[in-house]
């Protein structure tokens, strides 16, 4: 009945579908970039080996006595596997005569490499880290016995854009601000890649990333900072641990990270459950704005549909008239018109849906430009297209009532006279 | 009364369109009041730091200016910096992180027997971000905002002793003052006084504990600060600056994070960073950025959800222009016979189409209105929904504000539907001959 006043009238349809349309591909265009973020770090933090996170609580705090605390837990066999420190800075360093500011990662290469994924590759601080050549010497020779005496390898791993960029090659010395007293010299000794360009908003603070062995970058951070006592507090940043397997059941976790929070109350444990709950928790403000916004966009094009059938029913009232004077239902009406306005706005998800998905991929790609940040970050996924489509036709369903109950107020004899 | 008397003969139709209308504007109120907000917090941010330019580091960029590693010399450089007529102030600042207890030394050493993990619980040691100043030359900035307490008794900086630091924590100069925010005081349960334990790390274990008690300061509470742009979330406390840099075994090269500089009003501020990057003494190891160098980084990091929030506001607009336009053009088309019995009648096109443009003009008002307390109560539920996430939002932060030029967005946005909605329909119309409208019938 109302598909053929729909299919009379292509102009007026054509741009009901146009409003549905951009109003679907604006929501899960919108949807898309939470869903990616989340999905990103969720990534991260589900496939990765490190079951607890040892961290400070606070803004720039650090954990002190890293090797300490490590040689203690070390000790716990029957709970931890393995455990790896991270120590995380900003750094300068000086190429070709220019300043560029850079992450300093500190780490133990022995240590790190168990933490590594099935893909090969490790998470730092949630950077993605793709290895290309890793540390000629492993271990962290320079902390020997509780005092930084051993062996000095100066060796540094450069991302792969700052290293292009700068045109750095293996062997080349590193600018490290000032050279540190002992004449010691930091040289790139391999490199990896990152998702960091080194450009965009990221860029403007940091324009790349370094790794050093942990008690080497400690000295140097410590020399650096003209903080002399630095480096006898053997700070790190994080403590990354891996759960024994016959205790990696999540109420055995619960119970090492409850142990371990009253054994370090000063600093912050948390298991995957936990950053997965705070990660939820940082999520919901740009679900709401973008969701919101999306909705109310979403509801103007439904408001569009209504309206349109209001007037195809009043167009068709004569109509209407004849088959409830045949003996056609109201409710048959009523189902008939709902229906209708469902099909009209399904043709409008669908299309919005193919617009959905281009807006989508754009928008990652000029996030990640404009953040400096070469990884999608949106997520265009069929748990997406669901979960939004469900959603639409929830709201669709409410705004497909008012032509439905309209077709069903109509006067049998006025309609056929045509008043 | 013609055009008011069609939107009430078609009441459905009519609310429908107002919604959506409304509804568009509504959210582009939001959206810009949301970005007003941004703009007002980063404003008032920088207004309350009362900074004209903030020197670094060389190669310090200027959002990360408190995290990268500190300069030396930093009150040469502030002294060097002084040598230029046109800068009235230069306040070198460190910024650290240091620990913070309100637990006394001697308690703790009675504690030293216990096991690690319940007696650092009882301690209740708390990370902090201090900052070293000179409370003198911090003044001009608008020093701090103390709301208990007289603050720093001593306004130089006496235990500095020319770069000698002589006699350490015991100096009789060393002025054992803190100052602690709002937050801090409370978690900390000190008030004006009371005398708290100032470390700079946490011991590891039991066999560090006595060390560390060894290296902690004590410090007597002068003054509760009102949060700044951190808020609560971020404790902080303030110190004199020798006696933090003493704290951080900083002492070496007299290291500072940042100067903060004065300069004179009537001198553009390009012109003397310019001079602080080229020509100062220390040009080689400081970078100068202006508030508005600033202003602008920051800028550039909240440009990506403004133009987010410019794309839904346009969709959205557009979304709400095709509906009204459809309607109206649906609506005259349904009035033709009687457009052409006016026209026959020899009403003039002119008048025809000036009712059409009153109807749409009425119909779009109201929704502007309402579109307004839409965006009202948005605002409001905005408000109350980050408020209600982050418990220790900082004061200073904005989420919402509305401007004179939200409001005169919202006018054109309402200007531009109601012309293009009424003009192209009643245009159409107004070419139609009455004959053939007539006949349409």
């Amino acid at each position: 009945m109302l598909i053929n006043q729909i299919l009379k009238r292509p102009g007026r349809t054509i741009l009901t579908l146009i409003a549905v349309m951009s109003s679907c591909a604006l929501l899960i265009s919108m949807l898309s970039i939470t869903e990616g973020m989340r999905n990103n770090n969720t990534q991260w933090i589900e496939q990765g080996k490190d079951d607890i996170v040892i961290t400070t609580a606070s803004y720039g705090g650090n954990i002190y006595s890293g090797h300490e605390i490590m040689d203690e837990l070390s000790r716990d066999l029957r709970n931890i596997s393995a455990l790896s420190p991270i120590l995380v800075s900003s750094m300068r360093l000086k190429i070709n005569d220019e300043w560029s500011s850079i992450i300093a990662i500190g780490l133990d290469p022995s240590l790190v490499g168990q933490f590594l994924m099935d893909n090969g590759k490790i998470e730092l601080y949630g950077i993605e880290i793709d290895i290309h050549k890793w540390f000629s010497t492993t271990g962290d020779g320079y902390y020997s016995n509780g005092s930084y005496g051993g062996p000095f390898t100066g060796e540094t791993l450069i991302n792969r854009r700052l290293m292009e960029s700068a045109g750095l090659q293996i062997g080349d010395s590193l600018g490290l601000g000032q050279e540190m007293e002992n004449g010691t010299r930091f040289t790139i000794d391999g490199y990896f890649s990152s998702p960091l360009t080194g450009e965009g908003l990221i860029g403007i603070g940091i324009q790349g990333i370094v790794l050093f062995h942990l008690s080497e970058m400690q000295s140097l951070l410590a020399y650096n900072s003209n903080n002399i006592t630095l480096a006898q507090k053997d700070i790190i940043s994080s403590l990354a641990l891996s759960i024994s397997k016959e205790r990696r059941d999540s109420k055995s976790i619960e119970e090492i990270t409850r142990s371990l929070s009253d054994r370090y109350p000063a600093y912050l444990v948390m298991n995957k459950n936990d950053r997965l709950s705070e990660l939820e928790e940082q999520s919901i403000i740009a679900d709401m704005f973008y969701g919101a916004a999306g909705t109310v966009t979403l509801i103007i094009g439904l408001l569009f549909v209504a309206c349109i059938m209001i007037m195809n029913i009043y167009d068709q009232q004569k109509w209407i008239g004849v088959l409830r004077a045949i003996g056609i239902s109201k409710r048959r009406i009523f189902q008939r018109v709902f229906i209708e306005t469902l099909i009209l706005i399904s043709i409008g998800v669908i299309l919005g849906l193919v617009l959905g998905y281009f807006t989508a991929s754009y928008t990652g790609d000029y996030l990640s430009t404009k953040y400096g940040w070469d990884e999608q970050i949106t997520s265009f996924t069929p748990a997406l297209v669901i979960r939004t489509v469900a959603y639409i036709m929830l709201i669709a369903s409410i705004f497909a009532l008012i032509p439905a109950f309209k077709a069903t107020r109509v006067e049998i004899i006025s309609a056929i006279r045509g008043n | 009364m013609y055009a008011i008397r069609e939107i009430l003969r078609r009441p459905g139709r009519s609310l429908l369109t107002a919604l959506g209308i409304s509804f568009a504007i509504g959210l582009t109120f939001c959206i810009l009041s949301l970005s007003s907000g941004i703009d007002t917090s980063i404003e008032k941010i920088l207004d309350e730091k009362g900074v004209d330019i903030y020197v670094v580091p060389k190669g310090t960029p200027i959002v990360f200016q408190d995290i990268f590693p500190p300069l030396s010399d930093g009150r040469k450089i502030a002294d060097s910096l002084m040598s230029n007529e046109n800068i009235s102030t230069a306040s070198p600042i460190l910024v650290d992180n240091i620990v913070i207890t309100s637990t006394a030394v001697e308690k703790i050493e009675n504690m030293s027997t216990e096991k690690y993990g319940p007696v650092l619980k009882e301690i209740n040691v708390h990370n902090c971000i201090a900052r070293g100043r000179i409370p003198l030359l911090y003044e001009p900035f608008g020093g701090e905002i103390i709301v208990e307490g007289k603050g720093f008794s001593e306004k130089n900086d006496p235990f500095y002793q020319n770069g000698t630091y002589l006699k350490g924590a015991d100096s009789p100069l060393f002025t054992h003052e803190i100052m602690l925010d709002g937050g801090l005081a409370e978690i900390l349960d000190a008030d004006i006084g009371d005398t708290v334990t100032v470390g700079s790390y946490i011991p590891a274990d039991m066999n560090g504990l006595n060390d560390w008690i060894n290296d902690t300061i004590p410090f007597v509470v002068v003054g509760i600060m009102k949060e700044r742009y951190e808020g609560k979330e971020a404790l902080s406390c303030v110190l004199h600056l020798s006696e933090l840099q003493y704290l951080k075994g900083m002492t070496r090269f007299d290291s500072v994070s940042k100067i903060y500089v004065k300069t004179e009003n009537h001198v553009p501020k390009n012109e003397i960073v310019k001079w602080i990057m080229e020509d100062s003494p220390y040009q080689r190891d400081i970078s100068a950025y202006s508030d508005k160098d600033y202003s602008t980084q920051i800028g550039k990091f909240t440009s990506i959800m403004k133009t987010f929030g410019s794309i839904i506001s346009i969709i959205s607009g557009s979304a709400a222009l095709l509906f009204t336009m459809t309607v109206v053009v649906i609506s005259v088309k349904k009035r033709e016979s009687e457009i052409g019995i006016m026209k026959s009648l020899g009403i003039s096109s002119r008048t025809i189409m000036s009712h059409f443009l009153i109807e749409v003009t009425f119909l779009c008002l109201i929704s502007s209105f309402l579109g307004m307390l839409f965006g009202i109560i948005g605002n409001q539920i905005v408000e109350f929904m980050v408020r209600s996430s982050y418990d220790n939002l900082p004061p200073a932060v904005v989420i919402t504000r509305v401007t004179a030029s939200t409001v005169i967005i919202i006018t054109f946005i309402t200007f531009t539907i109601t012309l293009i909605s009424s003009l192209i329909p009643t245009y159409i119309i107004g070419r139609t001959p009455p004959i053939a409208s007539m006949r349409e019938k």
